[in-house]
This record gives structure tokens, C-alpha cells and sequence, in this order.
């Protein structure tokens, strides 16, 4: 069960959802840039 | 086409297909058969997952969204990293531990025999009507495009699909589907490559972004809250969170391509490898679709995509008004086209002034442009009855087959055949292992050997396969039924989720209750359907929610087992 790269699988939990944030914060300041 | 053309493409599809046959012939155990022998890496998870999800029409539809629509159609998997996540923590260690071949299996050693079929009966009936569309979509396309009869281009796909799920089942699914997806990637970005390769000198790739952004196509994010509309940030966080959970958890078309990998890590970094890259690939086949937009503020877009029918309706009574309208609109593109350079001066010059200056403008331009084309659209419904003037789906393939050289034509021909194939593919095998696994090994014929059960799960992918095509010509004959299909997800999905949720999350719940919750849970959304305009992406969240309601109070009213009976599940 012990993940590569990371100590614990919330390792990987994390870098997803962080992924995720980071591209909703970049299109968000993309949006308001042209709008 | 040209010859050149025809080899590349018929050279693509039947390597794969003659290639995914022979490598994995004479699977002879259900575990060879149905579970490629758990031999997945996480890359081949993942990759499988994705080639999955991506059917041809993702790619017609999605580049002519960002045509037409802009960006903002990306919010949609904003919540599909987080059913990645969520998945990854309870289902995949769940189903690996118990070895099942099904994720309704799993549904029978937490709850019961008629749990699991209920779900299993549910899953048959969404994927069995939604398969024929899978083939039909771009069958339709493609026939339109070649000039070739549909019946011929759904054999095609069908027939090519049928020839390697049969023999090799899930192992021979998640081969193709790795160089499927190599190719379908190579060719979409080749495609938006040439057209950014042909805008005006000295256009650089960042100015492409500046120029959809200030003619609006960059609407990435909507901060609204209206979970009736898909297209602003929480219905794609929590709409598309409950829709992917059961996509990815529940629908076996899914759940079949991890269940595949190797150990519960590789399954798990499988799902975790779409997470991550799920949104970046949307954008850039979205991004595809504004290069495209951009590319035709500077060569002259044709009045209706969908060129074959234009020609048809020239030949009909709307020729003088279609002439007429075709005049003006090159009128228009030509003054348009002096405001496109003009911002593009505008723009690499960074004067503020003059960018709004020429934007106002093109606004102006743009809509007369979009007026034409309604009105021709409107002459072309009035002349020709029945015909689908939405010609959205034919902005990408008739920018290649009108633009790209040859070679390059066939490739992407090969591109929207190899996105209808891969996805089929793993629907088909979900289809025959539901059946063979949960019906007729569970319930028909119990006590055969594993040759026999091998043997019926081939003869059922056949059936399945012959159904699809079967079920995609009938297809044709009404237009009406297309409609229903798209959203008959909708109607089983919630349902199917509040089933599984139940048996992940909520001890308290024994079968007879979470039975009677599927039944109310689908029952009332069959209501809502009937007879209310309730947004179908709330059907998810409200089947979901009906189905765990319902078992909660019948087992709340149900007495508990006295304890010299053990009280055991």
C-alpha cells in the first residue's frame, strides 16, 4: 500500500487536489484579465 | 481524400486492431478474460481511463464548443479530480481485496444477491442505450463527411471493435486503447499546430491567447452558483463530482479498466494520473477549437460547416436565398478580416485605445456574420424539413478536410475512428462482463467451468456489439431517440451512486433497505422526468439522495434482528 514518491498515499491526495485549485486560480485570473 | 489519404487511415486502424487481436489471442481463465490477468501498470491505467472517457465526439463536439462557445465548457471536470480522489481512498481497495470481476459483485458481498442484480440490471440498461450512440455519433459524421452510407461507417466501427474485444477481452481493450490515445493526441495537436502555422506573419502562440481573450473566447470561469446550468464553477465542482463518482466508481465501463491494474497502487496512481491530467488535456483540445476561431478571423469560415448538406440545399429551393446570403457573408468576412489585422496591430503594439477600438468593431461584424448564418440555417429548415442544421460537430472536421494536407487528412480521420473505437470497446466489454459475471454466472447457469463461462462472455460481447449497431441504425430512423439517449445517464446514475454510497459509507444500512431505496430512487426520477424540466445535472444529486433517504427510514422502521440470531449482514 506505501505510495511511491510520497510517505503516505495522502501525499498523492494532496497534490491532486492542489493541482486542481491551482489551474481554477489561473483560469480565474485569465477570466479577469479580459474581462 | 486521396490515396495517400485512404493508406494512412485504413494502415492506422487495422495495425491496431490486427495488432491488439494477436497479442492477447486464447485468454482461456475469466481472470485472463475479464481482468487482463491484473498485469496493468498505473500508466496503462490511466491511459485506459482516459481513452475510455474520450469518445469521438468529445473531440468533434468539444473543439466546436470552443468555436462557438468559448472556454468555459472546461468547468465541467473541475470535479473530477476530487471523485479521483475519493475513489481512490474507498472503491479501489474495496474491490482489489475482494478480487471481484464486476464492481456489482462487491455490491453482493455487502448486501445481497438482489441488490447486486438491481444494479447490475441498471448499469445493462444505461450502457446498453448509450452504446449504440457511441458508434452512431461519429458514424453519422463520418458518413456525412465521406459521402459514404452510415450503415457502412457504423460496420466499420463496430465490426473493427468487435474483432479484438472478442478475442482478447479487457487485455486486448487497454493495449489498443494505449496507441489509440497516442495517436488521437499526436493528431489533434498536429491539427491545431497547422492552424497556428498559417495565421498572419509574426502572430506569435501568446498573441493567439490575447486575441481570444478580448474577442471573450477565454470565458474560463463563472462564479455564479446555479446548479442548473453547467457552465459556471460549482456545478462543475459539485454537479461534476457526483456525476464522475458514479462514472468512475459505479459504471463498469469504468471500473473494469482499474480493477485491471496490477495492485491496489498501480490502480490507484491509475485514477490519480487522470486526476492530474484530465483538466490540462480538456484545455488543450478546448485551446484546439480557439486556434481553429482564430485561424478563421484570417481565411474565410464557410457559411455552413456541414458542407455536404450546404451543397444538398443549393439544390433545392433555397438556392437564391442561400446565394444571396452567401454574397453578403463575403462581403462581411472581407471587412472583417481588415478589423482581425487591425487588432492583431493593435495588440502587438500593446495600444490600449486602439484594441477596444477594433474589438468594438469586429463585435459589430461578428454578429452580422452570425445573423447570416442563423438565416441560412433557417432557409436550409424551411427547404429541407428534418435535416440537423447545428453544424457545431462538423467545425473540426471540416477545418481538416478542407485545410490540412494529405496524409494528414487520413490521420485524422484515423483520430475520430480511433476515439469511437477505444471508447466502444471498453463500453462492449463492460457490457459482456456485467452480463456473463452478475446474470448469467450468478444467476442462469451457476455451476459451469471457467472454459464455459470464457466461451459466454465472447458470445455476449458479440451480442452486445451487433445490438450497438443494430441499435445505431434504428438510431437514424429517429432523431428523437438521440435526445433521450444523451441523458439517460442521467436518469440511472444517481440511483446507481446512492446504491454503491450506501454500501461504502453507511454501515447502518443492510440490503433490504438500500433495495428499496433503488427502486423509490429511480421511480422518482423517472417521475421527474415524465414530468417535470428539472435540470438533468441535478438527477445525479437527487436520485443519489432519494436512494439513501428511503433506505434510511425503511431501515429505521425495520426491527432489529434479535441477537440469537447473530444479526449478521
Amino acid at each position: 500500500q506505501k505510495p511511491p514518491v510520497f510517505s503516505s498515499w495522502k501525499g498523492w491526495y494532496w497534490l491532486v487536489l492542489l493541482t486542481m485549485l491551482a489551474q481554477v486560480m489561473i483560469y480565474l485570473m485569465i477570466t479577469q484579465a479580459f474581462s | 481524400m486521396n490515396t495517400v489519404d485512404w493508406i494512412v487511415l485504413f494502415g492506422t486502424l487495422l495495425l491496431i486492431v490486427a495488432y491488439g487481436a494477436w497479442k492477447t489471442r486464447g485468454a482461456k481463465s475469466m481472470q485472463s478474460y475479464l481482468l487482463g490477468n491484473n498485469s496493468l501498470p498505473w500508466w496503462g491505467v490511466g491511459l485506459s481511463i482516459m481513452a475510455t472517457q474520450a469518445s469521438a465526439i468529445t473531440f468533434l463536439s468539444t473543439t466546436g464548443q470552443a468555436y462557438e462557445d468559448g472556454m468555459r465548457f472546461l468547468q465541467f471536470y473541475f470535479g473530477l479530480p476530487l471523485a479521483m480522489i475519493f475513489l481512490s481512498i474507498t472503491a479501489v481497495p474495496l474491490y482489489h481485496k475482494l478480487k471481484v470481476y464486476t464492481a456489482y459483485e462487491y455490491l453482493e458481498t455487502r448486501f445481497d444477491r438482489k441488490t447486486r442484480t438491481l444494479a447490475a440490471f441498471y448499469f445493462l440498461m444505461l450502457r446498453g442505450l448509450s452504446v449504440g450512440i457511441t458508434i452512431y455519433a461519429p458514424a453519422l459524421i463520418l458518413s456525412t463527411m465521406l459521402g459514404w452510407s452510415i450503415s457502412i461507417t457504423t460496420l466499420m466501427i463496430g465490426t473493427l471493435v468487435m474483432l479484438y474485444t472478442v478475442s482478447g477481452g479487457t487485455k486486448a481493450v487497454s493495449i489498443t486503447q494505449k496507441y489509440q490515445l497516442t495517436i488521437i493526441m499526436a493528431g489533434m495537436i498536429t491539427a491545431g499546430y497547422i492552424a497556428f502555422s498559417r495565421l498572419p506573419e509574426g502572430m506569435t502562440f501568446g498573441q493567439t491567447f490575447s486575441y481570444a481573450g478580448e474577442v471573450g473566447k477565454l470565458n474560463l470561469i463563472n462564479l455564479s452558483f446555479n446548479l442548473t446550468d453547467r457552465y459556471n464553477i460549482w456545478s462543475g465542482l459539485i454537479g461534476g463530482l457526483f456525476l464522475f463518482l458514479s462514472y468512475f466508481g459505479a459504471d463498469q465501463s469504468q471500473v473494469g479498466r482499474y480493477l485491471g491494474g496490477s495492485s491496489i497502487t498501480e490502480s490507484r496512481l491509475g485514477l490519480l494520473f487522470n486526476g492530474l491530467l484530465k483538466i490540462p488535456m480538456q484545455f488543450i483540445i478546448l485551446y484546439i477549437g480557439i486556434l481553429i476561431f482564430v485561424f478563421y478571423q484570417f481565411h474565410q469560415a464557410p457559411l455552413v460547416h456541414n458542407q455536404p448538406l450546404l451543397k444538398r440545399a443549393m439544390e433545392t429551393a433555397a438556392q437564391a436565398e442561400l446565394s444571396q446570403l452567401s454574397g453578403s457573408y463575403d462581403e462581411v468576412y472581407q471587412q472583417r478580416k481588415e478589423k482581425a489585422q487591425e487588432l492583431v496591430g493593435a495588440i502587438q503594439s500593446q495600444d490600449r485605445g486602439e484594441i477596444d477600438k477594433a474589438k468594438a468593431e469586429l463585435k459589430r461584424l461578428q454578429a452580422t456574420e452570425a445573423e447570416l448564418r442563423a438565416k441560412a440555417k433557417g432557409a436550409i429548415a424551411t427547404a429541407m424539413p428534418g435535416e440537423n442544421t447545428v453544424d457545431k460537430d462538423y467545425v473540426f472536421i471540416n477545418y481538416v478536410m478542407t485545410y490540412l494536407p494529405h496524409g494528414l487528412i487520413g490521420l485524422l480521420l484515423a483520430v475520430v475512428f480511433s476515439a469511437a473505437m477505444s471508447s466502444t470497446a471498453s463500453e462492449l466489454n463492460a457490457l459482456a462482463s456485467t452480463s456473463a459475471v452478475d446474470i448469467y454466472k450468478r444467476s442462469i447457469r451457476p455451476a459451469e467451468s471457467e472454459e464455459h463461462y470464457v466461451k459466454a462472455s465472447r458470445w455476449l460481447t458479440v451480442g452486445w456489439a451487433i445490438f450497438g449497431m443494430i441499435y445505431a441504425s434504428l438510431v437514424n430512423q429517429a432523431e428523437n431517440l438521440i435526445q433521450f439517449v444523451n441523458i439517460v445517464g442521467s436518469l440511472f446514475y444517481g440511483t446507481i451512486l446512492g446504491i454503491f454510497l450506501s454500501a461504502f459509507y453507511i454501515k447502518y444500512l443492510k440490503s433490504t433497505a438500500v433495495f428499496i431505496g433503488g427502486l423509490v430512487g429511480e421511480a422518482i426520477i423517472l417521475y421527474l422526468y415524465f414530468n417535470t424540466d428539472v435540470a438533468f445535472l441535478l438527477y445525479n444529486i437527487i436520485g443519489c439522495a432519494a436512494v439513501i433517504g428511503v433506505a434510511l427510514v425503511v431501515q429505521a422502521l425495520t426491527p432489529s434482528p434479535s441477537p440469537l440470531r447473530g444479526g449478521g449482514e
